[in-house]
């Protein structure tokens, strides 16, 4: 719905009365499976910030790459001043004027400060990189943001992550950019860093740039946020509005607000004993004192990106190093130091991203199931043929994965089927503990309601599971009690059937503490 | 439409075979045309002739196949093939009898193959660049040990013992076939059983194919890495072993430039360079493509300079055709 007061499309450059930088208008994107983006819009003003909020999955990173041209919307304007664009890659987007900070930085470690600003695009001079010229824009830059700690000639590796992200910043600001987009930009940095990642864009702001503003962080918003819009499922929850005229909570409610559909099988679940038990989980990430399961239980672990879920898993199975970790089984003391222990122990792993490190995806399905099963398929080292085919057909059928043939290769089966896989191969295992980590991130809603199907019955034959997933819904959906984690600690515990999406909102962004 | 008229073909062409089988047509290519081309191509004699000219060559390939599949390099190959010769014979010279030699030479091998594999595994050097070390240093060693001149086997062994040896190196057995060729066959046989029934080859393409994937799944893979190596190490001294047995001496410099006749065989025969894909058959028919393309330009009186070049030509033209095939494999999904 086009709002009144609308730039006139062939206005010239300038000319743009409301302070109006930027507008997505009716912007809808559509992945096979999923609506990601259902006409959204969003106008961000001169020398506003913006805040996008969202829960993980909302859209809110799909809008970001529509916006820096590596989606391309499927329906959908967007007006640059008044001027419609059609954006069709990153550099088009940082020629218009559009950048973006990412989590992740675009960075080459062994260049300079200077270099990385004005990288590819460095000024010739006979052939030859004119570094005195570049050196100097980059101060002029610098100075405008009162960055005196850095110099261009620094190399980026020497850097803190701040420092970085300044140089980031920096980098948009030498394309004269008029629309900057932040994306959880302090969920890697302390507090005074925070301070100052303000000031500049108090900066941005003074000099009548839109700023768009991605985070999971409430608290903070409040010092800097000007005006609000709110995604859920691809969906904007009414028009964008004023931060001053809501309160958190309303916030945090915008955000969640849906009720619980019927996306999750019905079960009755019969919890056992206490199985599982780790305590005092130290590593550089995590800080974890104590988490247990039951058997049969299913403990869902919910958490902001960056808060540690992973990496505590991990930990757990001994496929990162630790600095403490102690693991008892059934009571029992036992040794996860890595991997292949933690296997024997009778623990596994789904890892959330399944193609880098759940398959090998240049192997056969038959290969990838049988993977942890060697000694189950083999006598005396020798694989039995059609013990190892027998045994992946008996997987492949009871998880109804979708494949021609046990000798399709891995990478040619569509996501919900390659996670199926990865299920199969530790179904076949055999194991008392499964930790999924995001076990439905992008895969499909029918797939989805087959695997939680597949961890009911778990957990009826006796299986204790543990269930990182950042879909909140789901975790209520699936989990008996859900461990709240922030900042690489437990900082709660809940019973999934009395809590609400709310709450858990309150414990993981770091408002709320230790109420169990 | 022509599914039908296709179906058997694109059976074979998915099958397991399917990455023997563009080796094998280019082999099947390459005899046909020779045997137009020469008279004396397409005879036992000749054919026996390519067979021994390959041995070696193949003998060798088998082992670095096991550390490509893995996903590592193997530079050193042929630095582990002269170091092995030499002291094979500086172990007969000792007056050590010739059967405790021969293991020892193999032994010899393994060791070098466990110095790449604690390098890779352990120190967490790039494969390349370990085995390029260790390539320097075997062959250093090599020289140390010789005292940079070549051992006859005749000097060196006892009369008893340089009759079997002799017998190894250039006897024929069943007729006709030249013992070497006999040991290439076995010791291909053997590896290309433990690469494709057993787990260990199971967990060999698990950690070509995705280490960290495997590594979660509970493989040793550091374990499974240096395992490979030292396979590709006893391979390269087995290999030393044929060649000194074959010249009856050993040479400080015997075996330079081998590892590339063995990656070159390996890629010709399908194995990936990337890792997780390849198998040994492949790789001896690549020995052998090389080999009977050898063979038939010497036949053609063409010389070794364009040899050289034509070998190149081979190399790019299998591995284009083995992407290629994925290629179309990929967009039918």
């Amino acid at each position: 719905m086009p709002e009144e007061g609308q730039v006139v499309g062939n206005e010239r450059k300038g000319v743009h009365h409301m302070g109006e930088i930027l507008r997505m208008e009716g912007i809808s994107k559509s992945f096979p499976g999923v609506k990601a983006l259902d006409n959204v819009n969003i106008v961000v003003r001169e020398g506003e910030v913006h805040a996008l909020l969202g829960e993980n999955g909302a859209g809110k990173s799909t809008l970001m790459k529509v916006l820096n041209g590596v989606y391309t919307p499927d329906e959908g304007k967007i007006f640059l001043k008044g001027k419609e664009v059609s954006i069709h890659s990153i550099r088009e987007a940082q020629e218009l004027g559009i950048s973006i900070i990412f989590q992740e930085f675009n960075l080459c470690p062994d260049l300079s400060v200077a270099d990385n600003v004005y990288i590819g695009r460095q000024k010739n001079r006979f052939g030859f990189v004119d570094s005195k010229h570049v050196e100097k824009e980059t101060k002029e830059i610098l100075d405008r943001f009162k960055l005196d700690q850095i110099k261009p000639t620094d190399l980026v590796r020497s850097m803190s992550v701040a420092q970085m992200q300044m140089v980031e910043i920096c980098k948009a600001m030498s394309f004269d950019s008029e629309v900057v987009v932040f994306d959880e930009p302090t969920a890697a940095l302390a507090e005074a860093e925070i301070e100052q990642l303000f000031l500049v864009i108090k900066q941005l702001q003074k000099e009548g740039k839109g700023i768009i503003y991605i985070s999971h962080r409430m608290e903070e918003l409040s010092k800097i946020a000007d005006r609000v819009t709110v995604l859920r499922d691809g969906q904007q929850v009414g028009e964008s509005f004023d931060f001053a005229s809501v309160t958190l909570d309303e916030l945090i409610n915008r955000m969640v607000g849906r009720t619980m559909e019927d996306k999750y099988p019905k079960h009755e679940r019969t919890i056992g004993e206490v199985f599982f038990e780790a305590n005092n989980i130290q590593n550089k990430k995590v800080h974890v004192d104590h988490i247990d399961v039951r058997k049969g239980e299913i403990l869902g672990i919910a958490g902001l990106m960056g808060a540690g879920r992973t990496e505590m898993a991990r930990a757990i199975f001994g496929a990162d190093p630790v600095n403490s970790i102690e693991v008892k089984i059934g009571g029992k003391k036992v040794n996860t130091s890595n991997p292949g222990q933690a296997i024997r122990n009778g623990i596994a792993y789904l890892t959330e991203d399944r193609k880098n490190e759940g398959l090998a995806l240049r192997l056969d399905c038959e290969k990838n199931i049988n993977m942890a099963s060697m000694q189950k398929i083999s006598d005396f080292g020798f694989v039995v043929n059609k013990r190892a085919e027998e045994n992946a057909r008996h997987y492949v059928d009871a998880l109804a994965v979708k494949t021609p043939k046990l000798s399709q290769l891995a990478q040619f089966l569509s996501g919900g089927n390659q996670q199926k896989l990865v299920l199969a191969k530790w179904l076949s295992r055999q194991v008392d503990l499964l930790i999924f980590d995001e076990p439905t991130r992008g895969i499909d809603v029918g797939a989805k309601f087959e695997i939680y199907k597949l961890m009911n019955e778990l957990s009826d034959q006796g299986v204790s599971i543990i269930m990182i997933s950042s879909e909140l819904p789901e975790l209520l959906g699936m989990s008996d009690r859900i461990a709240l984690m922030h900042e690489g600690s437990i900082v709660g515990e809940v019973n999934a059937k009395e809590t609400s999406q709310e709450e858990i909102m309150e414990y993981i962004t770091g408002l709320k503490k230790n109420g169990a | 439409m022509n599914r039908s008229n296709n179906s058997t073909l694109s059976k074979i062409t998915k099958s397991k075979f399917a990455n023997l089988l563009g080796s094998m047509i280019g082999l099947i290519a390459l005899v046909i045309v020779f045997s137009i081309l020469s008279r004396a191509f397409l005879t036992v004699d000749n054919a026996i002739s390519i067979a021994l000219s390959v041995a070696i060559y193949a003998t060798m390939a088998c082992g670095i196949s096991f550390v490509l599949i893995v996903g590592g390099a193997e530079l050193s190959a042929g630095s582990i093939v002269g170091v092995s010769g030499v002291v094979f014979c500086v172990c007969l010279r000792a007056g050590i009898p010739g059967w405790i030699c021969i293991l020892i030479t193999i032994a010899c091998g393994i060791f070098c193959g466990l110095i790449n594999g604690i390098l890779v595994t352990k120190l967490h050097l790039i494969p390349f660049i370990a085995t390029l070390s260790t390539q320097y240093i075997f062959r250093g060693a090599t020289q140390i040990i010789s005292g940079g001149s070549s051992i006859s086997v005749r000097e060196v062994a006892s009369e008893g013992d340089l009759e079997v040896l002799r017998f190894i190196g250039s006897g024929k057995i069943f007729g006709n076939i030249p013992m070497l060729v006999l040991i290439m066959i076995a010791s291909a046989v053997i590896l290309g059983v433990i690469l494709s029934k057993t787990t260990l080859g199971r967990k060999v393409f698990a950690t070509g194919s995705n280490s960290e994937a495997a590594r979660l799944s509970g493989i040793n893979t550091g374990r499974i890495t240096t395992v490979a190596y030292m396979f590709s190490g006893g391979m390269a001294g087995l290999a030393g072993l044929m060649l000194t047995l074959r010249l009856l001496s050993a040479q400080p410099t015997a075996g330079q430039s081998f590892e590339l006749e063995g990656i070159a065989a390996s890629a010709i025969g399908g194995v990936s360079m990337m890792g997780g894909q390849g198998t040994i058959s492949g790789a001896v028919m690549g020995a052998f493509v090389v080999g009977v393309m050898r063979n038939g330009l010497n036949l053609l009186g063409i010389n070794a300079f364009w040899q050289q070049v034509i070998t190149g030509l081979i190399i790019i033209g299998a591995v284009w055709a083995d992407i290629m095939r994925k290629r179309r494999e990929a967009s039918k999904k």
